[in-house]
This record gives structure tokens, C-alpha cells and sequence, in this order.
């Protein structure tokens, strides 16, 4: 009887010893991006005998379900997040920092993209590794800069000929409706940058919300606002159609020259007339302003307090973002790979869709910023809502607008730290 | 004689434009399932698409796990369904039937639990579950409904109010308790309410999103809404097939309503009672 | 001990084995939660973090908050007109619904279907319906001379586009309202009728009265739903445009859960507590006062 015990209980130990350490993995997408994603995870698991990923579908469009299991310490080993969220759950202390890891793994600064390092970062620590990037660029209808008697082929160089295409461009009917809006300036803080101002100064790691280049672009982007008429702009927006569909108001010709992810390149591909013919480069700036301006965001992969199996779980990370996998993976998406060695992958080179390379220019020889990642989320994102709000309707001026900014964001930053 | 039929058709009549106008949205939300991905954004919309795609419903049928999503959310919701019954219609006649010292202030409380919204509980609730060891498990969804829910508690109670004492008054001088009140005269008179309550606590945990994807952590254990979202990559979505598994999500409830509207016959009979 | 005092104290006892469910459940899974929520009122907490104790500066920060005024009016402005309009509708619906006809059971069907229609199937109808230069709503207006206004997508008529969409959901509301008229003894009835009593009388009379324990429920779901929802507002409108739409508990949920201020959240929350309960109290001494049945008053 006791040889039996004995014999079963170091069997039980060797089945342990044996057994795959299996890790939770929480992905955010279904469909295509779903599946490519489940895809890398099978090809991960059948690599090597140490590690299962299981994979579970957990949307996380509204943030309640990780917020919770992070604060209950109900958690995977690996979760997907905003790029807001990185730094409000890591402050909070429910995710591993990866600096030790990345550390030892010899992953530097130098392995991404210009800037990219400190996405997701909060005074020096990484709570995250980005998944894929998107970015965004200046894209112009050539064939209504014919229309109007324009150099289809030459974007504006500056903001004063911007102002002078919008106009140009610009239709209305005889009773006043809008039929077409030559340009709008719809990311506000892009234009921040490209006015020389900034969301924070990466240096001291203070908010700068108030900067002079900031108090002009939201002028600039007020002035569009008040010169085409706010409530004749909402119903004329009223009548556009989906983006990821053919009644995208861009190549549908509703809208001229627009700011646009490079997910709008897979989108004309898919939905716009085969004969469309458009233009992409970086922004233009005014005089004394930034060049080659390139915002980017995107999702974040972490690793929960509460994972058991810390270690394992940066290796899968590890392999996940390496560059033929991240290269794959970005390819797949039509989204941009974090890492350099992955843009010159040729998994994404071979799939990558026409003027995606003016993106990755900017991106590699341009200004690239992303919204500062703060401990409060979106805060400060809706605060700067506000204030063009302000502007716009002339209740305060730009600068009043931005001090108030930039002293709501210090008060509430003050709170957490 | 003849006014009366007059005053009928007035009334068929307006029923029927009533129906049709209460019939847009769903009808909409069919048609939409049958619609190609472009024509779903089409301005001005189409009615009904120039080609039909039934195969949009194949789709999904190959997508999702649409059967094993269907198995667990019949679990919760029949469970749900029979916790939130049995101990709502227990507790309501509590409130409307008894004398109890304080009762006013429990109701209170009862309304209080109502009026918090619940994204501020939500954190501690979940925190609390978690203790138990209850989270990724259906227990968090299923067993605090057997303690009773406010909103069924609630309408119970407003309906039991309703009953006329001489009802109860009469059973007693028959010999019944409590209890028997209870089960004999009350729950017998508020078929029509018990029937309303049961679809309501139906309804929502059929269609509940939130509280499933907070406490269920394996995709295998996951109820339809949760399913339907993987129709959805991080910038489109699959409305065709989203819809698609909206009406087919909505089917049941069809249903049920129409069985519980037969409860909705006539007024009760005073004399009947004691026969 | 008197037998009168005896047998009441016995019926409390029994009273209390009725209510010792919801007590237990209470006591268990519901009181924690709530507490916790108060206590968070007082700190600064993220939601994951452990909370700071921060007295009352929430509450102080609240009142200071433009947008915690902007979505009080919001919603006050949707429950007030919105609320009534709800009722009235809802049992003009329920009566005829409960009138002897043919397919009355399909009829009742149709009426009910719109209210378990998810609101993302009908967010891009609306916003077509009401499409302020092409929408069939605003081409109607213009036939009949009246003026088309910018619904969804003017500050001054959102909140009116979003109740003009709620008429549609009246189904719910309906269905109580059915079900309460069946609760009305027939006898009451003829008894009118032989009084030579007219339709309309009826229904002030004998109707209504009976029906006021159910309206009273409505009126107060009413209100405690239409301060805590915010799914049609977040998927119409996203609370624009220059916030017009910003529904309170869309605001408790964006502090909650993007700006992690769940303290503030939690503040907002009883601040929604106490003025929930006012208006309900004053609800239910309304019912007491000119009601058949006084509901929770009854005795």
C-alpha cells in the first residue's frame, strides 16, 4: 500500500515537472486581426515545450472588464490595453514594469522606432510593449485639386497655403449648405506640434499645455470652426458615411485634404473607385514651425501584478514582438510596426500598401509624439476637447483656454502622486 | 350597433399604422442582417437590400461557437430566471402583506440599492466575488439572484398592494396562513405581473454584457452578447452579422413576450375568488 | 403582554422570515459594495490603486466642475419632459392594447419589439431619421412649413432628438401598464357603467386611481433610469455636440473608468443618491396624497 502511495505521489511530481506552464492571454480583436493574432499563437505554442498560451477574447473597448480584474487581482498573465491605460494601471501598481526584463533581454531604446521607447512609459518605467502603431499623415483628392485649377502633385507647403486651398476647395449650395469642406483640422494637438508647440516637454516630464505654439495652433484649428460655421460643419459631417466603407466622405469627395491613419491607405484599397488618385506627406507648418510631425498610438501588451507566471509571460512577449512576428503581425493589420528590425522585415515590406512609406519616413526621420501616457487617461485629451469648445464659441481665448488646462491637469496629476 | 363597428375599424386602423411604426426598428435591424457590408452605410439608406444574403447567417453560424454561447446563456438566464421568481415574489409579499416595525426604512434601502449607479459598486463587487473565489464561474451571475432583486421586488410589491384584504381576510376565516395566502390567493391574482416581472429579469439577463465579461474568464464559458463582439476587429465591425445575431439573439424574447402577454386577458372577478 | 401586541409582534416575526432573502443578500453581496463607494467619495483612488483619504474635496471639486452642472441640467431637461411624456404615451399604448380585437396577441407583439431592439441596431436609423438635411423627419417639416431644425447635431435640439427616439421604446413602460389593468376588478366596472358612468369618466375614476401603485413604479424606474443610463446617449451622440447630451451617469462612467478618478466617481454617485431620493420621496408624497392606493404608505 505504501509503495503504491509512493510510487503515485513521484509520478504525480514528474507529471508536474512535465506539465506546460500555461499562460492566460487576453487579445482584444476578432475577425481578421483575431485570427492573425491566434495564428502566432499556435505557432508560438508549437515552438517550443515549456509554455502553452491560451488565448480568451476579452473586447476591452470600455476598460470595466480590466479595470476590475486588475483591482481584484483576478488576472491573466498577459493582457491587451489602450495605450491610455499603460500608465494609469502601471502607477496604480497592478503591472509589472518590463525595464528589468527588457533589461536582460538586451532590448534598448535602439531596437524602436525613434520615440517609441518612452510610449507607455512613465518617468523612465515601461509598463508595456506596443502591439502594432498607427500613425498619421496630410492626404489630399488629386482630383479635385484639378478641379479647382491646383498642382494635383504639390501639397500646400505651409499653413497659409493650406488656409488658401481650404477655400478654394470649399463648396456650398445656393442655400448655404456645405457641399464639400476643402480641409479640417479635426486632431487638435497635432497641430500643436506642428506649430512648434507641445503636450509636455519629454526632458522634465512636465505638462505643457499652455505652451505659445499650442495658444497658435488652437487659434488656427478655432479659426476653421468659426470661418466654415460649427452648425453648418455638424450637418454637412451629418451626411457622411462610415470610414471603412465606399461612403468614406474622402474619396467620396466630400472632403478634400484630411488627416488620415494609415489605416485609410487599406481602406481606399478596399472601398474607393479603382480610378481615386490621391496624394499623402507629412503636414505642412507655418514659419519657425516643426516638419514631418508624426502622431502615433496604438494598443499595448502588459503584464498583470497577479500573473503567476511573470518570466514565462515576457518570454511569450518576447517572441510576440520580435521582429518577424511583430513584423507579420503589423503586415496583417495594416498598422506599423514598433520595432525597426520589423519595418525592414521583409514580411512587411513584401505586404505593405502603397505610400505606407511615407509614413515610415516620417516616422523614422521625422518629430514623432504620441498623447503624453499619464496616471489619469484621457483626462487631459478631454480637457483640450473643452478648450477648443471654449474657443470656438469665443467664451475664453486660446491662452485663457490652455492655462485652465494646464492647471486642471497639474491639479489632478498632483493627486495621484 | 352600427357606431360600435364604426368606432372598431377606428381602432384596427390605428393599430395598424401604430404597428408599422413600432415595426421600423426591428425591421431595420433584419434588414441590415441581410445587407452587404457596403450597402449597411448606403446614404439615403436602403430599405431592403437589392440583393438579399442569407448566407450572412451562415457566416456567423461558422464564426462564432453560436450553439455553446446559446447553452451558457440559456444557463445563466434560466438560473437567473428561477433564483430572481422564487425569492422576489417571497420578499415583495413581505412588503406589501405585513406589519413590520422599520418596514418603511427597508424599503428605502431596497430603492437605495436601485439608485446607485453601478460602475461605482462594480470594483468592490467584483473584489468581493473574487474573495469568495467565485470569479470566471457562473456563481457571481447566478447566486446573489436567489437573494432577491430590487426592480422585481419592487413591481411584486406595487401589484401585491393591489389585492383587496377582503381576498386575505377570507382565506384566514378558511384557516389559512401565511404561506398559504401566499401560494392560494396572491400568487394566483398576479399572474399578470409575475409573468411582466419574469420577462423584464429575461430580457436583461439574456442580453446582459457587462456582468458576464466581468466574471467569466474563459471564452468557452462566454453568453451571445459577449460572442457577438468578436465580429468586431479595432477599427470595423461586421454589421451585417451582428445584426444577423441580434435577431437571432432576439427570437426568444419574441416569444416569451407573447406567451406572457396571454396573462394580460381581462380583469380579475372579486366573487370569483372563493369558488 | 396584551393579545393584540402578541399577535403583532408575531406577525413581524413571520414578516421578517418573508424578508430575510433580500436581508440576507443584503448583508452579503450588496451592503459592502455600496459602503465601499461611500468611503471612495472621500479619497483619491484611480480604481486599482489603494485610496488616499481626501475629506471632502471631491464634493468641493464637484460643484466647482462646469460639466457636473452641464449634466445635471442634461438630464433633469430629459427626465422631466421625457418621463411624463414616457407615461402618458406608454398607457395611452397599454389602453388600446387592451381593448377586444383580433390579434390582439401580434398587435401587442409588434408594439413591444422596438424596446429589445440593442441600440447599436438603431443607432444609424436615427441618425438618418433625423439627418437634418435629408432625413425623412426634417422633409416632413419643411412640407408642412414648419421649420427643420439641426437635431443630433445642434446643441439646442439634441436632447430633444434623443427623446423624439425614446418614443419608440414606450413598449417596456406598456407592458406594466397591461399588466396592471388586468389588476383592476371587472366589478368596478359595471358597477360604473350602471351608474350611467361615461368612457371617460371610467378612466379618471376608476382607471387611473386603480392604476396608481403601477405608475408610481414607472415614475420612479423612470427616474432612477433615466439618471443611470447613458448606452443610447454614448452610441448616438457621445454626449456631444459641445456636450448637450452629456447624461450624468456618462459622465460618472468616463471619470470612473478613462480618467481613473473613481474617488470623483463615487462622489458623483451619492450626489446622484441624495437627489434621486428627494425627487422619489416627493414622488411617492405626491401617490400618497392623490393616489387610490399610497404604495409604500399603505398600511
Amino acid at each position: 500500500m505504501k509503495k503504491v502511495l509512493a510510487i503515485t505521489v513521484i509520478l504525480a511530481v514528474a507529471m508536474v515537472g512535465l506539465a506546460k506552464t500555461e499562460l492566460s492571454f487576453w487579445y482584444a480583436w476578432g475577425g481578421d486581426e483575431g485570427k492573425a493574432l491566434l495564428a502566432l499563437v499556435e505557432e508560438f505554442n508549437a515552438s517550443q515545450n515549456e509554455i502553452v498560451v491560451r488565448p480568451v477574447f476579452v473586447p476591452i473597448g470600455q476598460g470595466e472588464k480590466i479595470n476590475t480584474a486588475l483591482a481584484g487581482s483576478s488576472t491573466p498573465d498577459i493582457v491587451t490595453i489602450w495605450d491610455w491605460m499603460v500608465v494609469p494601471l502601471g502607477e496604480s501598481g497592478a503591472l509589472i514594469p518590463l525595464n528589468d526584463y527588457l533589461g536582460s533581454a538586451g532590448i534598448d531604446e535602439s531596437d524602436y522606432l525613434p520615440g517609441v521607447w518612452s510610449y507607455g512609459a512613465y518617468r523612465g518605467i515601461k509598463y508595456g510593449l506596443p502591439t502594432t502603431l498607427n500613425a498619421y499623415a496630410f492626404m489630399w483628392n488629386k482630383a479635385l485639386f484639378k478641379e479647382v485649377g491646383l498642382d494635383p502633385d504639390r501639397p500646400p507647403e505651409n499653413i497659409q497655403e493650406l488656409d488658401r486651398y481650404a477655400e478654394l476647395l470649399f463648396k456650398q449650395d445656393t442655400r448655404g449648405n456645405i457641399r464639400r469642406l476643402g480641409f479640417l483640422p479635426n486632431v487638435s494637438h497635432i497641430y500643436f506640434y506642428v506649430f512648434g508647440g507641445q503636450l509636455w516637454d519629454p526632458e522634465t516630464e512636465e505638462i505643457t499645455a499652455n505652451h505659445p505654439g499650442n495658444v497658435a495652433a488652437l487659434d488656427w484649428v478655432a479659426s476653421y470652426y468659426k470661418k466654415f460655421d460649427l452648425q453648418k460643419i455638424r450637418v454637412f459631417q451629418a451626411t457622411w458615411g462610415e470610414m471603412a466603407s465606399s461612403y468614406n466622405p474622402f474619396y467620396r469627395g466630400q472632403l478634400a485634404i484630411q488627416e488620415a491613419g494609415q489605416w485609410e491607405l487599406l481602406f481606399i484599397k478596399q472601398f474607393a473607385k479603382s480610378d481615386f488618385e490621391y496624394g499623402v506627406s507629412p503636414f505642412p507648418a507655418p514659419e519657425g514651425g516643426r516638419e514631418k510631425v508624426a502622431y502615433l498610438n496604438g494598443s499595448f501588451w502588459a503584464i498583470p501584478k497577479g500573473s503567476k507566471y511573470p518570466d514565462q509571460s515576457f518570454e511569450f512577449l518576447k517572441w510576440l514582438t520580435d521582429k518577424d512576428q511583430a513584423a507579420r503581425f503589423a503586415a496583417e493589420l495594416s498598422n506599423i510596426p514598433p520595432r525597426v528590425d520589423a519595418i525592414d522585415n521583409q514580411a512587411f515590406q513584401s505586404k505593405m500598401l502603397p505610400n505606407m512609406e511615407i509614413y515610415i519616413d516620417m516616422l523614422t526621420n521625422g518629430y514623432v509624439y504620441f498623447f503624453p501616457t499619464l496616471p489619469i487617461g484621457l483626462y487631459y485629451m478631454e480637457e483640450l476637447n473643452q478648450a477648443l469648445q471654449y474657443v470656438q464659441s469665443g467664451a475664453k481665448t486660446a491662452e485663457q483656454a490652455l492655462n485652465d488646462v494646464q492647471q486642471a491637469v497639474i491639479r489632478e496629476l498632483g493627486r495621484y502622486e | 350597433m352600427k357606431k360600435r363597428s364604426l368606432g372598431k375599424t377606428w381602432i384596427y386602423l390605428l393599430l395598424i399604422a401604430g404597428a408599422v411604426f413600432f415595426m421600423i426598428p426591428f425591421f431595420w435591424m433584419f434588414s441590415t442582417s441581410l445587407k452587404s457590408y457596403d450597402d449597411v452605410f448606403a446614404f439615403p439608406p436602403v430599405w431592403w437590400p437589392s440583393e438579399v444574403l442569407w448566407s450572412n447567417y451562415a457566416d456567423l453560424l461558422v464564426e462564432l461557437p453560436f450553439l455553446r454561447y446559446t447553452l451558457n446563456t440559456v444557463i445563466v438566464t434560466g438560473m437567473t430566471l428561477l433564483g430572481f421568481m422564487l425569492s422576489s415574489s417571497v420578499v415583495a409579499f413581505g412588503f406589501s402583506y405585513f406589519r413590520i416595525p422599520g418596514k418603511k426604512v427597508l424599503f428605502r434601502i431596497l430603492l437605495v440599492t436601485l439608485m446607485i449607479p453601478p460602475q461605482v459598486t462594480m470594483i468592490p463587487q467584483f473584489v468581493l466575488f473574487n474573495k469568495l473565489g467565485w470569479v470566471g464561474t457562473f456563481l457571481p451571475l447566478i447566486v446573489p439572484t436567489f437573494f432577491g432583486g430590487a426592480f422585481s421586488i419592487f413591481l411584486l410589491k406595487q401589484f401585491f398592494d393591489t389585492v383587496p384584504r377582503e381576498f386575505s381576510d377570507a382565506a384566514k376565516l378558511d384557516g389559512a396562513n401565511e404561506w398559504k395566502i401566499f401560494l392560494k390567493v396572491y400568487l394566483p391574482l398576479s399572474k399578470p405581473a409575475l409573468a411582466t416581472s419574469a420577462l423584464f429579469i429575461f430580457i436583461w439577463t439574456w442580453t446582459d454584457f457587462l456582468n458576464p465579461l466581468i466574471y467569466l474568464n474563459d471564452d468557452r464559458m462566454y453568453t451571445l452578447s459577449i460572442g457577438l463582439q468578436q465580429l468586431s476587429t479595432s477599427r470595423t465591425t461586421a454589421w451585417p452579422q451582428l445584426m444577423g445575431g441580434s435577431v437571432l439573439m432576439t427570437l426568444p424574447i419574441i416569444v416569451l413576450f407573447f406567451l406572457a402577454q396571454k396573462t394580460f386577458i381581462q380583469g380579475i372577478q372579486v366573487g370569483g375568488i372563493k369558488s | 403582554m396584551s393579545k393584540v401586541a402578541k399577535s403583532r409582534l408575531r406577525e413581524a416575526r413571520i414578516g421578517l422570515l418573508f424578508l430575510s432573502p433580500w436581508l440576507i443578500g443584503l448583508a452579503v453581496f450588496t451592503a459592502y459594495p455600496i459602503i465601499a463607494s461611500l468611503y471612495f467619495s472621500f479619497t483619491h483612488y484611480s480604481g486599482l490603486s489603494s485610496p488616499r483619504w481626501a475629506g471632502l474635496d471631491n464634493y468641493v471639486q464637484l460643484f466647482k466642475d462646469p460639466l457636473f452642472w452641464k449634466s445635471i441640467y442634461n438630464t433633469l431637461y430629459l427626465a422631466i419632459i421625457g418621463i411624463p411624456l414616457a407615461q402618458v404615451l406608454s398607457i395611452l399604448v397599454a389602453l388600446l392594447l387592451n381593448t377586444k380585437v383580433k390579434f390582439l396577441g401580434i398587435f401587442r407583439t409588434l408594439y413591444f419589439l422596438p424596446s429589445i431592439v440593442p441600440a447599436v441596431a438603431t443607432a444609424l436609423l436615427w441618425k438618418w431619421f433625423l439627418n437634418p438635411q435629408f432625413g425623412p423627419v426634417n422633409l416632413l417639416l419643411e412640407k408642412i412649413g414648419l421649420p427643420t431644425p439641426g437635431w443630433l447635431t445642434d446643441p439646442a435640439w439634441s436632447k430633444p432628438a434623443l427623446i423624439l427616439t425614446s418614443v419608440w421604446g414606450v413598449g417596456g413602460a406598456m407592458v406594466i401598464y397591461l399588466a396592471g389593468l388586468q389588476n383592476i376588478p371587472t366589478e368596478l366596472y359595471e358597477a360604473a357603467e350602471l351608474d350611467g358612468a361615461g368612457k371617460i369618466a371610467r378612466l379618471f375614476t376608476i382607471t387611473l386611481p386603480m392604476l396608481s401603485p403601477v405608475i408610481l413604479f414607472n415614475v420612479v424606474m423612470g427616474i432612477i433610469n433615466s439618471f443611470q443610463s447613458f448606452t443610447s446617449v454614448f452610441i448616438m451622440t457621445g454626449g456631444g455636440p459641445e456636450n448637450s447630451t452629456l447624461v450624468y451617469a456618462l459622465s460618472i462612467y468616463r471619470n470612473g473608468f478613462q480618467f481613473y478618478k473613481m474617488g470623483y466617481a463615487s462622489a458623483m454617485a451619492w450626489v446622484l443618491l441624495i437627489m434621486t431620493s428627494i425627487a422619489i420621496v416627493f414622488v411617492f408624497k405626491f401617490f400618497g396624497k392623490y393616489g387610490y392606493f399610497g404604495g409604500v404608505d399603505k398600511q
